[in-house]
Protein backbone atom coordinates (compact mmCIF):
# COMPACT_ATOMS: atom_id res chain seq x y z
CA UNK A 1 0.00 0.00 0.00
CA UNK A 2 1.66 3.15 -1.03
CA UNK A 3 -0.81 6.01 0.88
CA UNK A 4 -1.88 5.43 4.66
CA UNK A 5 -4.38 8.37 6.52
CA UNK A 6 -2.43 9.58 9.33
CA UNK A 7 -3.75 11.41 12.66
CA UNK A 8 -2.36 14.57 13.97
CA UNK A 9 -1.22 12.86 16.75
CA UNK A 10 0.66 10.15 15.74
CA UNK A 11 2.41 12.63 13.02
CA UNK A 12 3.62 14.57 15.83
CA UNK A 13 5.15 12.06 17.50
CA UNK A 14 6.96 10.79 14.66
CA UNK A 15 7.73 13.99 13.71
CA UNK A 16 10.45 13.53 17.17
CA UNK A 17 11.48 10.33 16.06
CA UNK A 18 15.07 10.04 14.91
CA UNK A 19 14.09 7.79 12.46
CA UNK A 20 11.59 9.53 10.95
CA UNK A 21 11.86 9.05 7.63
CA UNK A 22 11.62 4.92 8.01
CA UNK A 23 8.18 5.65 7.92
CA UNK A 24 8.03 6.17 4.32
CA UNK A 25 9.43 2.81 3.60
CA UNK A 26 6.22 1.78 4.35
CA UNK A 27 3.84 4.18 3.15
CA UNK A 28 5.77 6.58 0.81
CA UNK A 29 2.81 9.04 0.68
CA UNK A 30 0.76 10.16 3.86
CA UNK A 31 -2.61 11.88 3.71
CA UNK A 32 -3.64 13.98 6.42
CA UNK A 33 -7.35 15.17 7.09
CA UNK A 34 -7.57 19.40 6.46
CA UNK A 35 -9.63 19.77 9.37
CA UNK A 36 -6.88 19.61 11.64
CA UNK A 37 -3.71 21.14 9.53
CA UNK A 38 -3.97 24.01 11.44
CA UNK A 39 -3.79 22.17 14.68
CA UNK A 40 -0.21 21.36 13.87
CA UNK A 41 1.50 24.59 15.02
CA UNK A 42 4.93 23.43 17.03
CA UNK A 43 8.48 24.28 15.48
CA UNK A 44 9.01 20.09 15.45
CA UNK A 45 6.10 18.99 13.75
CA UNK A 46 5.23 22.25 11.15
CA UNK A 47 9.10 21.89 10.52
CA UNK A 48 8.31 18.12 9.39
CA UNK A 49 4.87 18.48 7.77
CA UNK A 50 6.79 21.38 6.09
CA UNK A 51 9.76 19.18 4.58
CA UNK A 52 7.22 16.36 4.02
CA UNK A 53 5.17 18.63 1.79
CA UNK A 54 8.40 19.76 0.09
CA UNK A 55 9.12 16.68 -1.40
CA UNK A 56 5.51 15.19 -1.81
CA UNK A 57 5.48 13.22 0.93
CA UNK A 58 2.39 14.78 2.12
CA UNK A 59 -0.87 15.31 0.71
CA UNK A 60 -4.35 16.77 2.45
CA UNK A 61 -7.65 15.68 2.69
CA UNK A 62 -10.22 18.25 1.84
CA UNK A 63 -13.04 18.02 3.71
CA UNK A 64 -16.30 16.87 1.96
CA UNK A 65 -19.77 16.03 2.54
CA UNK A 66 -19.25 12.10 1.86
CA UNK A 67 -16.88 11.62 4.46
CA UNK A 68 -18.07 13.77 6.62
CA UNK A 69 -21.04 11.41 6.49
CA UNK A 70 -19.38 8.48 6.47
CA UNK A 71 -17.13 10.26 9.91
CA UNK A 72 -20.80 11.11 11.44
CA UNK A 73 -21.99 7.85 11.57
CA UNK A 74 -18.99 6.28 12.99
CA UNK A 75 -18.49 8.82 15.13
CA UNK A 76 -21.89 8.26 16.55
CA UNK A 77 -22.28 4.75 16.18
CA UNK A 78 -18.86 3.89 18.37
CA UNK A 79 -19.96 7.00 20.83
CA UNK A 80 -22.94 5.30 21.33
CA UNK A 81 -21.60 2.46 22.54
CA UNK A 82 -20.81 3.15 26.38
CA UNK A 83 -18.27 0.40 26.46
CA UNK A 84 -16.16 1.51 23.72
CA UNK A 85 -13.45 4.39 24.16
CA UNK A 86 -14.69 7.43 22.88
CA UNK A 87 -13.60 8.24 19.85
CA UNK A 88 -13.30 12.20 18.55
CA UNK A 89 -14.05 14.01 15.54
CA UNK A 90 -10.73 13.90 13.64
CA UNK A 91 -10.25 10.10 14.18
CA UNK A 92 -13.43 9.24 12.88
CA UNK A 93 -13.16 10.91 9.77
CA UNK A 94 -9.55 10.01 9.08
CA UNK A 95 -11.64 6.41 9.49
CA UNK A 96 -14.02 7.15 7.47
CA UNK A 97 -11.56 8.13 4.61
CA UNK A 98 -9.83 5.11 5.09
CA UNK A 99 -12.53 2.67 5.51
CA UNK A 100 -14.23 4.17 1.92
CA UNK A 101 -10.46 4.04 0.04
CA UNK A 102 -9.70 0.78 1.69
CA UNK A 103 -6.36 2.40 2.97
CA UNK A 104 -4.67 2.05 6.38
CA UNK A 105 -5.15 4.65 9.32
CA UNK A 106 -2.49 5.28 11.36
CA UNK A 107 -3.42 6.29 14.91
CA UNK A 108 -2.01 5.98 18.40
CA UNK A 109 -5.40 6.05 19.67
CA UNK A 110 -6.51 3.03 21.18
CA UNK A 111 -9.87 3.83 20.44
CA UNK A 112 -10.38 3.40 16.88
CA UNK A 113 -8.34 0.43 16.54
CA UNK A 114 -10.62 -1.13 19.86
CA UNK A 115 -13.82 -0.32 17.81
CA UNK A 116 -12.84 -2.06 14.49
CA UNK A 117 -12.71 -5.30 16.87
CA UNK A 118 -16.35 -5.55 17.77
CA UNK A 119 -17.84 -3.39 14.93
CA UNK A 120 -18.79 -4.65 11.50
CA UNK A 121 -19.02 -1.71 9.85
CA UNK A 122 -15.14 -1.01 10.13
CA UNK A 123 -13.94 -4.49 10.75
CA UNK A 124 -12.19 -4.51 7.20
CA UNK A 125 -10.27 -1.57 8.18
CA UNK A 126 -6.59 -1.34 8.61
CA UNK A 127 -5.95 0.32 11.39
CA UNK A 128 -2.26 0.78 12.70
CA UNK A 129 -0.43 1.85 15.38
CA UNK A 130 3.51 3.22 16.11
CA UNK A 131 4.06 -0.41 17.46
CA UNK A 132 3.00 -2.15 14.47
CA UNK A 133 4.38 0.23 12.13
CA UNK A 134 7.82 -0.53 14.01
CA UNK A 135 7.40 -3.96 13.85
CA UNK A 136 6.64 -3.92 10.05
CA UNK A 137 9.98 -1.86 10.27
CA UNK A 138 12.66 -3.23 11.83
CA UNK A 139 13.27 -6.81 13.23
CA UNK A 140 15.41 -9.08 16.11
CA UNK A 141 17.67 -6.73 17.75
CA UNK A 142 16.97 -3.69 15.73
CA UNK A 143 13.64 -3.67 16.47
CA UNK A 144 14.43 -3.53 20.09
CA UNK A 145 16.69 -0.73 19.75
CA UNK A 146 14.52 1.23 17.71
CA UNK A 147 11.56 0.78 20.16
CA UNK A 148 13.61 2.40 22.52
CA UNK A 149 14.84 5.23 21.12
CA UNK A 150 11.05 5.99 19.40
CA UNK A 151 9.89 5.94 23.00
CA UNK A 152 12.97 8.15 24.37
CA UNK A 153 12.08 10.37 21.40
CA UNK A 154 8.46 10.63 21.99
CA UNK A 155 7.41 10.17 25.17
CA UNK A 156 5.27 7.39 23.40
CA UNK A 157 5.12 4.46 26.49
CA UNK A 158 4.17 0.69 24.90
CA UNK A 159 2.61 -1.26 27.32
CA UNK A 160 4.08 -4.11 28.45
CA UNK A 161 1.20 -6.80 27.78
CA UNK A 162 1.18 -5.26 24.04
CA UNK A 163 5.25 -6.01 23.63
CA UNK A 164 4.46 -9.18 25.14
CA UNK A 165 2.03 -9.65 22.30
CA UNK A 166 4.20 -8.60 19.38
CA UNK A 167 7.03 -11.59 21.62
CA UNK A 168 9.11 -8.47 22.06
CA UNK A 169 11.13 -8.88 25.14
CA UNK A 170 11.92 -5.06 26.77
CA UNK A 171 13.78 -4.37 30.08
CA UNK A 172 13.04 -0.79 31.27
CA UNK B 1 -15.75 -10.75 18.19
CA UNK B 2 -12.02 -9.46 18.37
CA UNK B 3 -9.49 -11.64 20.14
CA UNK B 4 -9.91 -9.57 23.23
CA UNK B 5 -13.11 -8.84 25.07
CA UNK B 6 -13.80 -5.33 26.19
CA UNK B 7 -13.25 -6.13 29.78
CA UNK B 8 -9.72 -6.69 28.49
CA UNK B 9 -9.33 -3.53 26.74
CA UNK B 10 -10.83 -1.84 29.52
CA UNK B 11 -8.27 -3.01 32.18
CA UNK B 12 -5.46 -1.98 29.78
CA UNK B 13 -7.11 0.94 29.93
CA UNK B 14 -6.69 1.48 33.66
CA UNK B 15 -3.49 0.00 33.65
CA UNK B 16 -2.53 2.57 31.15
CA UNK B 17 -4.11 5.70 33.15
CA UNK B 18 -2.45 4.18 36.00
CA UNK B 19 0.65 4.90 34.11
CA UNK B 20 0.55 8.14 33.50
CA UNK B 21 -0.61 9.22 37.05
CA UNK B 22 2.30 7.30 38.59
CA UNK B 23 4.44 9.11 35.55
CA UNK B 24 3.20 12.59 36.07
CA UNK B 25 5.30 15.26 37.49
CA UNK B 26 2.63 16.67 39.95
CA UNK B 27 4.38 19.76 40.87
CA UNK B 28 5.12 21.21 37.40
CA UNK B 29 1.61 20.12 36.73
CA UNK B 30 0.44 22.07 39.47
CA UNK B 31 2.94 25.14 38.67
CA UNK B 32 1.05 25.71 35.41
CA UNK B 33 -1.47 28.28 34.23
CA UNK B 34 -4.65 27.82 33.20
CA UNK B 35 -6.11 26.51 31.03
CA UNK B 36 -2.91 24.52 30.12
CA UNK B 37 -3.08 22.71 34.12
CA UNK B 38 -6.66 21.77 33.62
CA UNK B 39 -5.48 20.57 29.84
CA UNK B 40 -2.40 18.43 31.28
CA UNK B 41 -4.76 16.75 33.91
CA UNK B 42 -7.46 16.15 31.49
CA UNK B 43 -4.71 14.21 29.98
CA UNK B 44 -3.24 11.89 32.09
CA UNK B 45 -7.17 11.36 32.97
CA UNK B 46 -8.33 9.97 29.61
CA UNK B 47 -4.90 9.72 27.73
CA UNK B 48 -6.25 11.80 24.74
CA UNK B 49 -4.46 14.50 23.23
CA UNK B 50 -6.79 15.95 21.16
CA UNK B 51 -9.79 15.72 23.27
CA UNK B 52 -7.72 17.03 26.31
CA UNK B 53 -6.25 20.20 23.74
CA UNK B 54 -10.04 20.85 22.13
CA UNK B 55 -11.96 20.72 25.61
CA UNK B 56 -8.99 22.96 27.51
CA UNK B 57 -8.63 25.53 25.12
CA UNK B 58 -5.02 24.93 23.98
CA UNK B 59 -3.30 23.86 21.17
CA UNK B 60 -2.51 20.36 20.06
CA UNK B 61 1.01 20.42 19.77
CA UNK B 62 1.05 23.04 22.72
CA UNK B 63 -0.14 20.27 24.63
CA UNK B 64 2.16 17.61 23.23
CA UNK B 65 5.18 19.78 23.96
CA UNK B 66 4.17 20.66 27.80
CA UNK B 67 2.95 16.84 28.36
CA UNK B 68 6.52 16.10 27.48
CA UNK B 69 7.72 18.41 29.92
CA UNK B 70 4.94 17.09 32.83
CA UNK B 71 6.37 13.66 32.01
CA UNK B 72 2.73 12.40 30.88
CA UNK B 73 3.67 9.15 28.61
CA UNK B 74 1.04 8.09 25.76
CA UNK B 75 0.58 4.34 26.61
CA UNK B 76 -0.38 2.49 23.60
CA UNK B 77 -2.08 -0.27 24.99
Amino acid sequence: MSIAVVDACFLINWSRFRYREDLFKLYPRLALPEIVLSEIRSSDAKRFMLSLATSGKLIIIPRVNLIDREALKLFTLINSIPELPRIDEPEAYGLAYAKLHGIPFLTDNAAPRIAREFLREIREVQVLDSLEDLCRLYSGEYLLLRIKEFMRDTGIVFSKKRLREKRIEYEE
Amino acid sequence: MGTMSIEDYKRRLEEAREIRRRSADWDFIEKQPEPMKTALKLLVETGDLWYSAKIAGVGLDELNEMRLKAKIPLVVI
